[in-house]
């Protein structure tokens, strides 16, 4: 290292300032705010001057713009590619990236003059080419100028970047252990002090303990736990505190109060003593592991084990377990029992083969051979017990084998099986017995599981089906049942399978021979003692003969039925045929057709009708017979079709005969069915009526010319209403102007007439009124001819009182009365009948006696027929009898009938006007109405008029 | 043309009968009420004459039934259902009285029904009822039994 040249007393300070006081001496301070470094103050000097002798990092700011110097030591905090060299700079430009932090604390120092101190502060800044966090230990302080007054900052630093992150790294690995134990898969917990207060435990220990961390963290174990106190764990953990033993216990169950109750734990668990640095002990770690569940686990196994033994003595069986190196034999009480010793007797393995049968000693040794190899021991044999009986027993054993798979031991069960041996010789003995029975007898026998699968066939069934069991049993006994009947089989079977009912089926079998024969099978469940189904037996029986007998007898039936259904059916076309052919067959052509209309037969009246001779027609179609008019409208088809659809067609017609002549034929198709109704064919009757025709056309003539005439009628008719519509209007015209003229001269020129003059104007006068009411009468009459019927319901006494109206003058002029009593609705022609009752009332007070007051009554009422003695009512009929009656001149009976002819007067026309109109008028209207009208009378005494007329419905 | 004197109580006959025509202006003259009376004589005419001045119509139409060239009823029916001439009081004079006739006239809207007398006296007299009536009842029909006019 170069040393700085210092030529200047003045610059000492910078001598020995090592490289940072050579870069203060090499710097050009010409232009900086300090000046010339010849001109610095002595306080800076001085300050410099200890700053770059010590070797403790340093920093100054001075001045104004805080000039910044370091010395050596300070000057690998600035690192490599950073701030260095910084002499000279100002302070902000040099720690621009912190200046917000340390810019406002070197203010402070400069103003206050009080010390600024950290410790580890984190304090980033650029170096080694990047921003890097750098902690420092460091110290602000003011630096003074010769007059006493703050001009600068030093700071001493230590950077403690390293100390910093090596302690944090120690926190963290104390973290991690803390972690660890946090999460070690054992419960750990650490208690400090003779209090045995809790610093720690871990989550497995807080759930061993029931326990949440507050409950138990920094107090006395045994006062966050009092329950361990009466369990000897107190002095546990006094022994380990006092004399430094470890203790562990395995399966030490503890009782704790955890998830609300008292429980009892199994722990694996050790106290360790914990040592000071002094290697005092001052607390205990504890590591446990809760084993609950596997001591509940290996007690259930004991308690099977238990179980197994009581087992065992149930079953009456002896143990034993046999080394299979060395042969040595270990062996149960019950063992011995069965080889006939008591317990007391000592045994080993070739002592028990010494009993065994010389016959069986071949099957135990094949036997035990095979264990070697498959690891399981089983054999029955005899042995020979001291008493001379024999016995069976049952031997069973497993092998046990070593890593080497060498067979190490064995253990195993002997049992006596004397009796379940003699038991089922029994059984056997009969179920031969049975077997005999059943292939003896002649039917088939056979079983059937619950499932329906048939497990046992007698003789008989192989003998018939020629089969063996091994056929039947890969073919399954389906295959004798004949196919036809095989479904239905199925299905019954499965039916009585699933319900349990008896099956009862005729089905065939095939014979060895192949040839089929009925069978009637049946079987029936057998139930154990709870009723559910064990098995089933059933039997098949040949029924062959009484199937064969049965279908013989059905056949027979069926012949007879059949002959019987001929004979009928022959019976029955002969008889249609029969009545068809005999009826009226003189007059009549009788002819049967076939579907397609051929005929088919042919009588003596089909050929005298037609002219066709038998062998002329048969085989042709008996459209030949209509005209060429009928075919084309396909008249023919359409009558068979008819016939077809209604059983007969019925018409009337022209037709042809052989020479082409026509004649007029009735004609009645019917179709003919066989037994299943269908159509078969026709039968076709025909009847010439020509002459008959003949007669109705000469009918009709006569009735058209009728008609004629009646229109003709109808029309004079007409013409005469028209007439008197006529007479009525333009007659009555010049009539009335004449009456007018001649009441104009006899009010006008009355002083010019003489007396004989007016007088004969007046009798003109009234030759002319009576003109007029002729005329006026006819026209009425006329109209009660009109064709318009305008029918109406309608009350008498409403007409009447219209007329009165009509009348009013009149009747007040006559001073008459009239008197209606009772009265009817009618179903009428309501101007007609008002005509009626004008005619009437008119005629009454016309013929009124002079000096008496005319009294006039008129009555209706409903009446039947038979009450009234008239020849021309039915008795049964509803009538409105109307009566009109007064007390008049009357007139002579003899004239009953007359008065109602027209034109008929009974008096001189000086006497009595009229024109003898009105009374036939009314008969007219009576007449309009279906009803009768009579008259009755008396000179001097009055006329009655009684008008019935029939009540018509609606 | 025929003309209608302001002043006057103004009739309109409607007759093809000229006889008729004179028995009707005979009888008016005879009547004690000032009127003054024109006539047309076929229905046509009488259209024609209403319609060219609706503002001053006759007080009083009398209406023969049998027309050439246009019925009487055919003109009522129309001056019925003239905006203008519906309101004019309308008396038929006719020959003959047919009761449906009568019916069918007081529904068409009619207000009196005369039946031509034969004797003068009764037509001054049945003339004379038309027009008191129609003239100081100032009603447009009277009920239908005072319909047709008695002498």
């Amino acid at each position: 290292m170069m040393k700085p040249n210092v030529h200047n007393n003045n610059l000492r300070f910078l001598s020995g300032g090592g490289e940072t006081g050579e870069l203060i001496l090499n710097n050009d301070w010409t232009n900086s705010p300090l000046g010339n470094i010849e001109t610095w103050p002595e306080s800076l000097c001085t300050t410099l001057g200890i700053m770059l002798h010590s070797a403790f990092p340093m920093f100054l700011f001075w001045g104004e713009d805080l000039t910044c110097f370091y010395n050596d030591a300070f000057r690998p905090s600035l690192g490599i590619n950073g701030k260095h060299p910084a002499i000279g700079k100002k302070g902000e430009e040099v720690w621009a990236e912190i200046w917000d932090f340390i810019g406002p604390m070197i203010n402070g120092v400069m103003t206050t003059a009080n010390p600024v101190w950290f410790e580890d502060q984190l304090v980033p800044f650029y170096r080694n080419g990047k921003i890097e966090d750098i902690y420092w230990t460091f110290s602000y302080s003011a630096a003074y100028n010769s007059d006493g007054k703050a001009n600068g900052v030093v700071v001493t630093c230590t950077e403690t970047t390293k100390t910093v992150l090596t302690k944090k790294k120690l926190e963290e690995s104390e973290r991690n252990l803390r972690s660890m134990i946090k999460q070690a898969p054992v419960s750990i917990g650490i208690f400090r002090g003779k209090d045995y207060i809790t610093e720690m435990a871990n989550a497995r220990a807080l759930e061993l303990w029931g326990r949440k961390e507050e409950d138990v963290l920094n107090k006395p174990i045994l006062e966050a736990i009092p329950e361990l106190k009466e369990q000897g764990i107190k002095e546990l953990l006094d022994d380990v505190y006092k004399n430094g033993r470890m203790f562990s216990a395995p399966e030490l169950p503890v009782q704790i109060f955890r998830n609300g109750k008292m429980e009892k734990a199994y722990i694996n668990f050790t106290y360790e003593p914990m040592y000071d640095p002094e290697g005092n002990i001052d607390g205990i770690m504890t590591v446990g592991t809760e084993v609950t569940d596997q001591v509940a686990a290996h007690k259930k196994v004991e308690k099977n084990e238990e179980k197994l033994n009581v087992v065992i003595d149930a079953s009456e069986l002896g143990t034993f377990e046999l080394d299979l190196t060395s042969d040595a034999l270990v062996c149960s009480k019950r063992f011995k029992e069965i080889f006939g010793y008591d317990n007391a007797k000592e045994v080993n393995h070739t002592f028990f083969l010494s009993h065994l049968l010389p016959d069986d000693i071949a099957v135990r040794d094949k036997a035990f051979l095979n264990a070697l190899k498959t690891g399981i021991l089983a054999y029955q044999s005899r042995i020979r017990i001291d008493n001379n009986s024999i016995r069976w027993i049952e031997v069973k054993g497993k092998i046990f084998y070593d890593e080497d798979r060498k067979p190490t031991w064995m253990i195993g069960t002997c049992g006596d099986i004397t009796l379940e041996k003699q038991n089922r010789r029994d059984l056997e003995e009969s179920e031969k017995k049975f077997r005999l029975l059943a292939d003896s007898m002649p039917q088939h026998i056979w079983t059937a599981d619950t499932s329906g699968n048939l497990n046992y066939f007698n003789q008989s069934v192989f003998d018939y089906s020629g089969l063996t069991l091994q056929q039947i049993n890969e073919g399954g006994w389906i295959q004798i049942v004949h196919p036809d009947d095989k479904e239905k089989n199925i299905a019954a079977w499965l039916e009585s399978i699933h319900t349990g009912k008896d099956f009862l089926f005729e089905h065939r079998f095939r014979k060895y021979d192949g040839t089929y024969r009925w069978q009637l099978s049946r079987a029936l469940s057998q139930k154990d003692e709870q009723g559910n189904i064990d098995m089933w037996v059933g039997t098949s029986t040949d029924i062959q003969e009484q199937k064969d007998f049965a279908s013989e007898l059905e056949k027979q039936v069926g012949e007879r039925t059949a002959e019987l259904i001929k004979v009928n059916k022959t019976l029955k076309e002969s008889e249609e045929r029969y009545h068809l052919m005999v009826a009226e067959v003189q007059d009549y052509a009788i002819l049967y057709l076939d579907r397609q209309g051929i005929v088919q037969n042919w009588n003596i009246g089909a050929e005298k009708i037609k002219g066709y001779k038998a062998e002329e027609i048969i085989g042709k179609s008996f459209s030949n017979f209509y005209t060429d008019a009928d075919r084309k409208n396909q008249l023919p088809q359409k009558l068979l079709k008819l016939a077809e659809q209604n059983a007969r067609a019925v018409q009337e017609g022209w037709r042809v005969k052989k020479d082409g002549s026509l004649f007029w034929a009735s004609v009645v198709i019917t179709a003919v069915h066989n037994n299943a109704n269908e159509v078969i064919g026709f039968s076709k009757v025909t009847h010439d009526l020509t002459y008959k025709k003949e007669a109705d056309d000469i009918l009709m003539e006569k009735k058209i010319e009728l008609e004629q005439k009646n229109s003709e009628l109808e029309k004079m008719n007409k013409e005469l209403q028209s007439f008197a519509y006529i007479s009525s209007h333009d007659l009555q015209e010049p009539l009335r102007k004449i009456q007018t003229f001649a009441s104009r001269i006899i009010e006008k020129e009355k002083d010019n007439l003489s007396e004989s003059g007016i007088d004969l104007f007046s009798r003109m006068q009234r030759s002319a009124e009576r003109m007029q009411a002729l005329i006026d009468d006819l026209l009425a009459y006329s109209r009660t001819h009109t064709l318009e019927r305008d029918f109406e319901k309608v009350n008498m006494n409403d007409i009447i009182q219209k007329v009165i109206l009509d009348l009013k003058e009149e009747i007040q002029q006559k001073d008459a009365t009239i008197h209606t009593k009772k009265t009817c609705e009618l179903n009428i022609i309501p101007f007609q009948f008002q005509q009626l009752f004008y005619n009437l009332i008119s005629n009454s007070l016309k013929f009124s006696k002079p000096g008496i007051t005319l009294i006039l009554t008129i009555n209706s009422e409903y009446e039947k027929g038979e009450n009234f003695k008239n020849e021309g009512l039915i008795d049964e009929l509803n009538y409105c009898h109307i009566s009109v009656e007064d007390n008049g001149i009357g007139f002579e009976p003899q004239y009953a009938q007359r008065i109602f002819e027209l034109f008929q007067r009974l008096h001189g026309k000086e006497q009595y006007a009229g024109t003898g109109i009105g009374l036939a008028i009314v008969k007219k209207i009576v007449d309009n109405h279906d009803g009768i009208i009579t008259a009755s009378g008396e000179p001097g005494k009055g006329a009655r008029f009684d008008i019935f007329i029939p009540v018509m419905k609606g | 043309m025929l003309e209608i004197p302001a002043n006057r109580y103004s009739i309109l006959l409607a007759d093809d009968d000229l006889d008729d025509c004179m028995f009707f202006k005979d009888a008016l003259q005879e009547l004690p009420i000032a009127t003054s009376l024109a006539v047309v004589n076929n229905g046509v005419d009488l259209m024609n004459f209403l319609k060219r001045d609706p503002i001053h119509l006759p007080h009083q139409l009398f209406l023969d039934l049998n027309m050439p060239l246009k019925k009487g009823i055919e003109c009522l029916s129309e001056i019925k259902h003239h905006e203008n001439l519906k309101e004019l009081p309308v008396i038929i004079y006719s020959t003959s009285l047919n009761q449906e006739v009568v019916e069918l006239l007081y529904k068409n809207g009619a207000q009196y029904y005369i039946k031509k007398p034969a004797d003068f006296k009764d037509l001054k007299s049945v003339i004379n009822k038309a027009l008191l009536l129609s003239k100081w009842e100032e009603i447009i029909q009277p009920p239908k039994e005072e319909f047709v006019i008695q002498p």
